[in-house]
């Protein structure tokens, strides 16, 4: 009798030592966590840029990262690859394809993991299956590339590159462009710059008829590029233009330039950053723009899903999962570019990014009780080249 | 006289190939810029020539081993590798030619390794290589960083090897160096001898493993000369699950087409013929918007298979145009 009181006395204590840990425990910081994240590439600047900046923030968050990279074609294959982050014990996705979504949400939702999204505006989710994707309870929302839904401007920014260029450059602007971008099934914004920039250029042109540039018209036949280096016929097909606004990544084209022997007399205005670009950019060579969106953005989703796994919400938390635009760094010259290459995208140094561990976790909900989503959403928008000053 | 008829044979395949394309695309509004047909314009030659040296330079490397009685699956993988090497050393000492020849020696380490794996191994020459092509895939994500090399091809000072008249020297290099071992070296003799009976050649004397060492050797080289070419037109990714066998067989078409095309002349020159030939093919469809879509792919799909399937039955046909030019003869006597 006496030793079944004392192995219960016993238990009772144990109980309660645990109980007290465990409320202690409470207070002294984020659960311990971990997040998938799957790139659309394995290797590049913006890839290596964003681990890096990743690493960064795990000993303040008490989070570690899985990595694996997803197709842009292949749907089995993306499905795969976040069941092996499933298996992986995983808390939190972050995905850059919108690709069998409701396969993988379902997948989530069995093993009670989130999703959220980087560098991708869903818009094939967004037109298709809203209700399927942005009501499920376990996606919570993604960051573009750039511009997304009603917030397209991106063609009018490359207009303003453009005249940027020319008034700089009196003794020799540009005074013929031609364009080019991806397909329309897998970017279908591209159509809205070609629209917006063709726009502006006539305004232009007939309001300064004396510094006209003319441009060839867009045509769906020659001027998309099939995610693939562009052929040589495309300098045959516009001949005599002094400038590529290329909508798509620049990597697609700039190599056909140098190949075909045109990077000494086309200027390229270019998406996206490929690694060197540096190099040949401004005085230096061919790039005269190009427009990169921040690794930085990933602590939208990020914050977004740890908030969820810690259990806790902004007060502001809006009911349905959103998807928002990002600033782009608009670089137009070679001060531009000298700013751009401090930046942890080309340093891939944490320290070099723009926000340090402490300011990501004074961005939780959990961290900072008078965060909110505003403030979140709000840092988006600040990633301009103006930022980096 | 039987010069001129060689020559005449050798060039017809080209000779046609532009023809057809140059009607096609006359009839092609899309081909026409500012009045003028694109096909026609000084720009295919630059084209077609630049792609045609990376054709036959990684055709040459797997004809050499096919030549010798062995299907080596990695060679593709031998020249990612020593593609990504080579870039970066490249790019690190700014100098095309140290490229060069980090390539070259890159190429013949890295064959050497598939060579020792397929003689002291005693394997079959699929299973060897199949498995030298995973170890040498997997290195790709392991050498500078896993990150393959993106900037080498952009750089117009380090690609010199990727664009004319540069990509001239090593396609050069690599066709004199086949010539060379298939026709003045024994061991190129002897493994003719060893590709058709491979155990009669061993029987009168002919030692395998040093014929096998030596080709390798030579088929080393070659492919650090496909692999400077290659890193100097692309840019270069890991890869992973046999992909780089993918990338071999994208260059494959030349071989088998050279071959039938060399019988007029000679191997090599069959090779680079039919790596022209394509590529013409290639450039015309790009003038009709054809080169992006999967439109190119079927075209050149049916060419090839036709070209095979008419280049296999040569004999048949030879002998049924005999039949009806002797039955025409009859009934004129």
């Amino acid at each position: 009798m006496k030793t079944s009181k004392r192995v219960i006395a016993l238990c009772l204590t144990l109980v309660l030592c645990l109980a007290l840990a465990a409320c202690g425990g409470k207070g002294d910081g984020p659960k311990k966590a971990t997040i998938g994240v799957g790139f659309f590439s394995a290797s590049g600047n913006a890839t290596v840029a964003t681990k890096e900046f990743l690493a960064g923030l795990e000993e303040k968050l008490n989070v570690t990262f899985q990595y694996t990279v997803l197709s842009q074609t292949d749907e089995a294959q993306n499905i795969s690859k976040v069941q092996e982050l499933i298996a992986a014990g995983c808390d939190g996705i972050i995905i850059t394809m919108d690709m069998g979504m409701d396969s993988i949400l379902a997948e989530c939702k069995a093993a009670d993991v989130y999703v959220a999204g980087f560098l991708c505006d869903f818009d094939s989710s967004y037109r298709n299956n809203y209700d399927g994707v942005f009501k499920h309870p376990n996606f919570l929302g993604s960051v573009a590339d750039g511009d997304c839904g009603e917030d397209v401007t991106r063609g009018y920014a490359f207009f303003d590159s453009l005249i940027e260029y020319n008034e700089k450059h009196t003794d020799a602007p540009i005074k013929h462009v031609s364009m080019c971008t991806f397909p329309s099934y897998a970017f279908p914004l591209q159509q809205t710059y070609v629209k917006q920039f063709t726009e502006k250029l006539d305004e232009y042109n007939t309001a300064n008829p004396d510094k006209a540039i003319e441009y060839d018209p867009y045509d769906t036949d020659t001027d998309v590029l099939q995610f693939r280096a562009m052929d040589s016929t495309y300098f045959s097909k516009h001949d005599g233009v002094d400038a590529i606004i290329s909508f798509c990544s620049g990597t697609m084209v700039y190599p056909s330039m140098v190949s075909a022997g045109k990077d000494k007399t086309i200027k390229l205005f270019a998406s996206g950053y490929g690694d060197g670009d540096n190099a040949v950019f401004g005085s230096k060579g061919a790039f005269q723009t190009e427009m990169v969106s921040g690794v930085e953005a990933i602590v939208y989703p990020l914050v977004l899903l740890l908030n969820k796994i810690n259990g806790v919400e902004f007060p502001d938390q809006p009911a349905e999962a959103e998807r928002h635009s990002c600033a782009s760094f608009i670089i137009n010259s070679d001060e531009d570019m000298a700013l751009f290459e401090k930046n942890i995208y080309l340093t891939a140094k944490a320290e070099d990014a723009l926000l340090s561990a402490d300011d990501v976790y004074n961005l939780t909900a959990f961290g900072n009780e008078n965060a909110t989503y505003a403030d979140l959403v709000a840092f988006l928008s600040h990633m301009t080249i103006d930022d980096l000053k | 006289m039987k010069i001129v008829k060689k020559v005449f044979l050798t060039l017809l395949f080209p000779a046609l190939m532009y023809l057809v394309m140059w009607l096609i695309t006359s009839s092609d509004p899309d081909c026409y810029i500012n009045g003028k047909n694109i096909f026609l314009s000084t720009d295919i030659i630059r084209t077609v020539l630049q792609n045609a040296c990376q054709s036959v330079c990684v055709a040459l490397a797997i004809w050499m081993q096919l030549k010798n009685g062995r299907f080596d699956f990695s060679i593709g993988a031998s020249m990612i590798l020593t593609a990504i090497i080579a870039g970066h050393i490249g790019t690190m000492t700014n100098s095309p030619i140290v490229a060069l020849l980090v390539a070259v020696v890159c190429g013949i380490v890295l064959c050497g390794i598939t060579s020792v794996v397929y003689m002291v191994g005693r394997l079959p020459i699929v299973i060897a290589t199949i498995g030298v092509t995973l170890l040498y895939e997997s290195l790709t994500y392991l050498v500078f960083g896993g990150g393959g090399i993106i900037s080498y091809y952009q750089n117009s000072h380090l690609s010199v090897f990727g664009h004319l008249p540069g990509v001239l020297l090593p396609t050069g290099l690599a066709m004199a160096l086949f010539l060379i071992f298939q026709n003045l070296t024994v061991s190129g003799r002897k493994g003719k001898i060893l590709a058709n009976n491979q155990s009669a050649g061993v029987n009168i004397g002919i030692y395998e493993q040093e014929n096998v060492s030596r080709t390798y050797l030579f088929s080393g080289i070659i492919v650090g000369l496909a692999a400077i070419i290659y890193v100097s037109q692309n840019q270069v990714m890991p890869q992973s699950q046999l992909s780089t066998a993918g990338v071999m067989f994208s260059y494959i078409v030349s071989v088998y087409m050279g071959m039938f095309i060399g019988l007029a002349s000679n191997n090599v020159i069959g090779i680079a013929i039919a790596a022209i030939g394509m590529e013409i093919l290639k450039y015309g469809l790009n003038c009709m918007n054809l080169g992006g879509s999967g439109w190119q792919q079927i075209i050149m799909g049916v060419f090839v298979m036709s070209f095979y399937a008419l280049s296999a039955q040569l004999d048949n046909i030879k002998a049924l145009c005999r039949k009806i030019f002797k039955k025409e003869a009859h009934a004129k006597a």
